[in-house]
C-alpha cells in the first residue's frame, strides 16, 4: 500500500538532499497531511490554528534535522520517528503532556488538507517578533513575500552566500525559540 | 506565516547541520589519548603489559571493554539517526557472563570472594573508570546533539556506554587485577555508573 508512496518520498528527498529545492518543497507538501491528520486527530480540542503551528514546529524539525536520514535507508521509519518526537514534544510544551502518539498512526491517520481559512498558524510570526529585525525580514522576504536568494540579498545588501548563512542561520533560531516560548 | 509560505522558506535553505558522526573520530580519539595520557601519567601502566597480553584471561579483560565501547558507539550514533539501536550490544554482556563462568571454573571454591576483592584496587578502579570516561563523553554527547535522537536519555545512556567501556579498557593497562572474578563485576559497575551519568546527561543535553 506505502510502497509506491515509499518510493516517491525517498525519491523526493533524495533530490532533496543533491540540491533540488523544487523537489524538497515537494516532498514538504506531500507530508504535511499526514502530519496534520495525526496532530489533529491527537490534538482534538487544541484549536486549528494551534495544531497547524504544531505541524509547522514539526516540518521545521524535519528540515533542520533532514541531515540524519540517509538516502540508502527507508524514509518513513525515519521520518515517522522524527515527526512522533516533535508532536509528543510539541503537545507537552502546550501543557498536554502525557499524550500518547503510536507510531502507527502515521500510516493509519487520514491525511488531513488545510482548513477553509488559509492556514494561519500564530507561532512563526510570534517568534519572528523575537528574531533581530534582520533575519525576521530576510525570512518573511523569502516565505511571505516569495522572494528568491538573489532578490532577498539586493534588498539586505547581502551577498547570496550570506543570504544562505543568515536564512539557515534564522531557521535554527526559530526552532529554538520554539522549544522555550510556545506558551 | 502560512504553512506553504514557510515550506518556501525552507525549501530555499540548502545548508544541512552535519550528521552526529562527521568529525567524531578525531575529536573522541583525542579525547582518548588525553584520558589515557593522564592515566598513565597518574597510575603508570601495569608490569609486564605486553606478556599479560598473551593470556587469553587477561586479554579479554581490554577487549571485551572495547568491543562494548565500539558496538555502544555505533548504536549511539544509529538512535541519533532516530533508527533502532540493534540488538548486537546484547553480546557484550553474553560474552561478560561466559568470563565469569570461566573465571569460576579456574578458582577453587575457597578462593572465590578473595578473588573478587582483589588486591585492594577496587576503589582505584571505580574511581579512575568514571574518570577517565569524562572527556570521551563529554565528546560523544557534544556530537550527538546534532543527532536526532528520539529518546534522549537512551541516547545518553548508550553514550555513557560506549564511554565506560573505552575507559575500562584503558584502566585495564593499568589494573593488576587479572581474574573475571574480579573484573566482570568492578568494571561492569564501573561502566554501568557512566552509563547512568550518560542518560542523565542525554535528558538533559540530547533533547532538540
Amino acid at each position: 500500500m506505502h510502497g509506491k508512496a515509499e518510493d516517491d518520498w525517498a525519491v523526493l528527498m533524495r533530490a532533496a538532499l543533491a540540491g533540488d529545492a523544487a523537489a524538497y518543497a515537494r516532498f514538504l507538501r506531500a507530508v504535511t497531511p499526514v502530519l496534520r491528520g495525526v496532530v489533529r486527530a491527537r490534538g482534538a480540542g487544541l484549536g486549528e490554528a494551534a495544531c497547524e503551528d504544531v505541524v509547522q514546529e514539526v516540518l521545521l524539525a524535519i528540515h533542520l534535522k533532514r541531515g540524519t536520514w540517509r538516502p540508502d535507508e527507508p524514509i518513513r521509519p525515519w521520518l515517522y520517528a522524527i515527526a512522533r518526537y516533535k508532536v509528543v514534544d510539541a503537545f507537552r510544551s502546550r501543557g498536554r503532556g502525557g499524550i500518547d502518539v503510536p507510531i502507527e498512526d502515521f500510516a493509519e491517520t487520514l491525511p488531513a488538507a488545510a482548513g477553509p481559512d488559509p492556514t494561519e498558524a500564530r507561532d512563526v510570526e510570534r517568534m519572528l517578533g523575537l528574531l533581530d529585525p534582520r533575519t525576521a525580514g530576510l525570512l518573511r522576504g523569502i516565505g511571505v513575500e516569495g522572494e528568491s536568494i538573489a532578490e532577498a540579498g539586493r534588498r539586505l545588501g547581502m551577498t547570496e552566500g550570506a543570504v544562505r548563512v543568515a536564512l539557515h542561520r534564522g531557521l535554527k533560531r526559530l526552532a529554538e525559540l520554539r522549544g522555550r516560548h510556545v506558551e | 506565516m502560512r504553512t506553504d509560505d514557510l515550506i518556501a522558506l525552507l525549501a530555499s535553505d540548502r545548508l544541512a547541520e552535519p550528521p552526529p558522526s562527521q568529525g567524531l573520530p578525531l575529536r573522541l580519539a583525542l579525547a582518548v589519548a588525553v584520558a589515557a595520557a593522564g592515566m598513565v601519567a597518574v597510575l603508570g601502566l601495569r608490569a609486564g603489559v605486553a606478556a599479560a597480553a598473551t593470556v587469553p584471561l587477561t586479554l579479554a579483560k581490554s577487549v571485551l571493554p572495547a568491543v562494548l565501547a565500539v558496538l555502544a558507539l555505533a548504536a549511539a550514533l544509529r538512535v541519533a539517526r532516530a533508527a533502532a539501536a540493534g540488538w548486537r550490544l546484547w553480546a557484550v554482556p553474553a560474552a561478560a557472563m561466559l568470563l565469569l563462568v570461566a573465571g569460576l571454573f579456574q578458582e577453587p571454591t575457597a578462593m572465590w570472594s578473595d578473588k573478587a576483592s582483589g588486591n585492594g584496587t577496587i576503589l582505584t578502579c571505580l574511581t579512575a573508570i568514571p574518570l577517565i570516561a569524562l572527556l570521551p563523553l563529554v565528546a560523544l554527547i557534544a556530537a550527538l546533539r546534532r543527532g536526532a535522537a528520539p529518546f534522549p536519555a537512551r541516547a545518553g545512556a548508550l553514550a555513557g556506554m560506549a564511554a565506560g567501556g573505552i575507559a575500562a579498557a584503558v584502566y585495564s593497562l593499568h589494573c593488576p587485577e587479572d581474574s573475571p572474578l574480579f573484573y566482570v563485576p568492578w568494571y561492569g559497575l564501573a561502566i554501568l555508573c557512566v552509563t547512568a551519568a550518560g542518560a542523565l546527561a542525554g535528558s538533559r543535553f540530547l533533547r532538540w
